[in-house]
Parts: C-alpha cells; sequence; structure tokens
C-alpha cells in the first residue's frame, strides 16, 4: 500500500521479489545496490544465516524522482524463499505494492518454480487480493547456465494467464536484466497508482503493461 | 488503496512526538506503518539508516504476532530490545502502526512505556485520520516520461 506524505513530498512504494530458494532474489538486490547511482540508494540490509539464505528478509530502500515534485521512495524487499518460511513471505507480501517473480531457468527448478508461484497467489489470496490486482513482472534468471529451460517453455508454466506480464531474462550475478525488471515493476506500479486514485492527468506511462483481470 | 496524510495532520502527530521524545528522554521516535514506512520522527540523534531501522523493526514486532497466536494471545502490546547502551521499545497503535522510541541511558523502560503508552492514546484520533484517498489532498501525480525511474552509475558494457 503506497504511503503519501504531503508534508514531506514523498511517495513511498513496496516491491518485493518472490521465488523459489536460491533462485537469485537476494543477488538482485545486491547488484542494485551495487551498480546504482549512489544519490539514490539507501543501506542493503541483508538476514542470511551462515549458508548465505535467507531468514527473514533482505531490504533495500531506493529514491527515485521520476514523479515531478515528489521523492519516490521505493522499498525493496526479498522473502525466504525455503519452504518453511511461509509465516514470513506472508508478512513481506502484505501492503505489496508490485512483485518482481525471480524464477531459476534450471530445468531441476520448474517445479521449485511452479510451486513458489503458487505459494505466492495463496499468500496474496490470503490477503484478500490476489496477483491480477498486483503489478508484476518475471525475471528468469540463470540463462547463463548450461542446463535451462527454454523462455517459451518457462513463459508456459508461469506466464499463460489471461494477460501476459513483462518478463526478462537475466543473469543477475552480472546484473543482467535485474534493473530491466525493476525499473518495468516500478513503471507498472505507478501507472497502478494512477490508475486506481485516477489521479494526475488520467494518462498512463506508455509501454506499460498491468494485469488485471 | 493507499495512506495520504496532509500537512496538517503530520504537524498534530509531530507535536505529540516531539513531547514524548522530551517527556521520555528519548533520542528518536518514529511512527512507522507495518511495511517499515515511516509516517513521522522526532530525532535528537542522527540515525543515517533509519529506513532500515524501520523495516526491520516493523518486521520483527509483526512478526511477534504468529508467536503470540501460538501461545494463546492475539497480540502483545508492546516489546523490548534491551541494549548495553541504547534500547528499543515498540508499541501497537490503532490503524496497524507502530511506535518506536529509541532511548539510552538518560532514561529507562519504565518512563518510555508510560509516557508511550500515554502518546498513543493521544495519537489515537489523529492516526485514524490517515487513510486515502483523501479528496482534501488534491493529489496530481506528474511522470517524468524522459527517464527510467532508475539509473546505473555507469552503463554496462554491450556484448555480442
Amino acid at each position: 500500500m503506497a504511503f503519501v506524505n504531503m508534508a514531506r513530498k514523498e511517495i513511498a512504494f513496496k516491491i518485493v521479489y518472490y521465488g523459489p530458494a536460491l533462485g537469485g532474489k537476494t543477488t538482485n538486490l545486491e547488484q542494485i545496490h551495487g551498480a546504482i547511482q549512489p544519490e539514490s540508494r539507501g543501506e542493503l540490509t541483508i538476514l542470511s544465516t551462515r549458508q548465505d539464505r535467507t531468514l527473514f528478509f533482505d531490504f533495500l530502500p531506493l529514491r527515485s524522482d521520476i514523479i515531478r515534485g515528489f521523492s519516490s521512495k521505493f522499498q525493496l524487499y526479498t522473502v525466504p524463499g525455503q519452504t518453511i518460511y511461509n509465516e514470513t513471505r506472508k508478512l513481506v507480501l502484505r501492503h505489496v505494492d508490485g512483485i518482481v517473480f525471480v524464477a531459476d531457468s534450471q530445468w531441476e527448478k520448474m517445479e521449485d518454480n511452479t510451486l513458489s508461484f503458487q505459494n505466492m497467489q495463496d499468500n496474496l489470496r490470503e490477503q484478500n487480493t490476489s496477483i491480477d490486482q498486483i503489478p508484476y513482472a518475471l525475471q528468469y534468471n540463470k540463462r547463463d547456465l548450461p542446463n535451462i529451460a527454454p523462455v517459451h517453455y518457462m513463459d508456459f508454466l508461469l506466464n499463460r494467464r489471461r494477460v501476459r506480464v513483462p518478463r526478462f531474462e537475466s543473469i543477475a550475478i552480472e546484473c543482467r536484466g535485474v534493473f530491466e525488471a525493476l525499473n518495468t515493476v516500478s513503471r507498472m506500479v505507478l501507472a497502478a497508482f494512477i490508475r486506481e486514485h485516477r489521479l494526475g492527468h488520467g494518462e498512463l506511462p506508455e509501454d506499460v503493461c498491468i494485469s488485471k483481470e | 488503496m493507499y495512506y495520504s496524510m496532509t500537512r496538517e495532520l503530520s504537524e498534530k502527530i509531530e507535536t505529540l512526538l516531539s513531547d514524548l521524545l522530551v517527556r521520555a528522554e528519548a533520542d528518536a521516535v518514529f511512527l512507522c506503518d507495518r511495511g517499515g514506512n515511516i509516517m513521522a520522527q522526532k530525532t535528537t540523534e542522527h540515525y543515517v539508516h533509519e529506513e532500515n531501522i524501520a523495516a526491520l523493526a516493523a518486521g520483527s514486532f509483526f512478526a511477534t504476532r504468529e508467536l503470540a497466536r501460538l501461545i494463546g494471545e492475539p497480540e502483545f502490546k508492546y516489546i523490548f530490545h534491551r541494549g548495553d547502551r541504547t534500547s528499543i521499545y515498540m508499541q501497537h497503535t490503532p490503524l496497524d502502526m507502530l511506535l518506536m522510541v529509541v532511548f539510552g541511558k538518560a532514561s529507562n523502560p519504565g518512563i518510555v512505556r508510560l509516557y508511550a503508552e500515554e502518546t498513543v492514546r493521544s495519537l489515537a484520533p489523529h492516526i485514524e485520520k490517515i487513510a486515502g484517498p483523501d479528496e482534501t489532498v488534491g493529489l496530481n501525480i506528474e511522470i517524468d516520461r524522459s527517464q527510467e525511474p532508475f539509473k546505473r552509475a555507469t552503463e554496462p558494457e554491450k556484448t555480442g
């Protein structure tokens, strides 16, 4: 849920990186933190176990001047991918404005991808919302590995709803496809915010696709 | 759905937070939502990473709700994290928000709790006005289409 502070001229949005365990969600935030213009970034907080598995969530606050006259804050969170941490995933998903679903492109991870996507839908439904109401994009990660599924097969598994959403091939560890997904979801979030509340001049940013039933 | 807070409402809330800061002899007072957005704050200390502090505090506070449920409680009303030099007190407020007080050795948990509970009662009618869309806000959003929301410090090398 966005927060508008007229006194500070700030608007804050929440974007969650969701997906199966070890798929590259934390790597996305690390790469954004490392590559973004320093004036746009805050401190990256990573709460991981000794095995580099996300324990609670990762958090990276970003600032943008994409909205004229306002400081736009985008708070990036990851969820822990491991199955046992579903309560934490529900907590992090609360009041989400946009989602980047990070799928692992390796053949043996296809079941994990679909289970995680289903889990995301279930958790959103529990919070009286649905994937059809939240702007989201898909990121097919680890495209540099040899044993990967073709994009059209991953589309068949993850992107076959009535409205197709933007999807990106990525190699997060090299920062490829990372900013593309972030910028697209950020623009989708802004477009949804404007449309839902009939703000601004009633126009949507171009090249934006929103999943909405 | 979004929250909105007018300038007038923000000033009223910040006045109450200032009172708490002084009376509790605290270092910082934050009002944040359960997503970790800082709605209002008053501080004597400068915290560089206050957004991270708010996000972690909100996450840890609301995670304890499940813990409370498992022992038959609807929720814990407040939580203390006690440190050697600096401690944190967190209390639930209406609209599922969180009042967080950071304090050092100049104060003590009893005083902080006393004044924080009083402040939450005073804040309640104001917090309930934090809701949107508020027609009085007259929000007019204009997107800068000439740029991407986020840019790299340096563009990546082209390959292939």
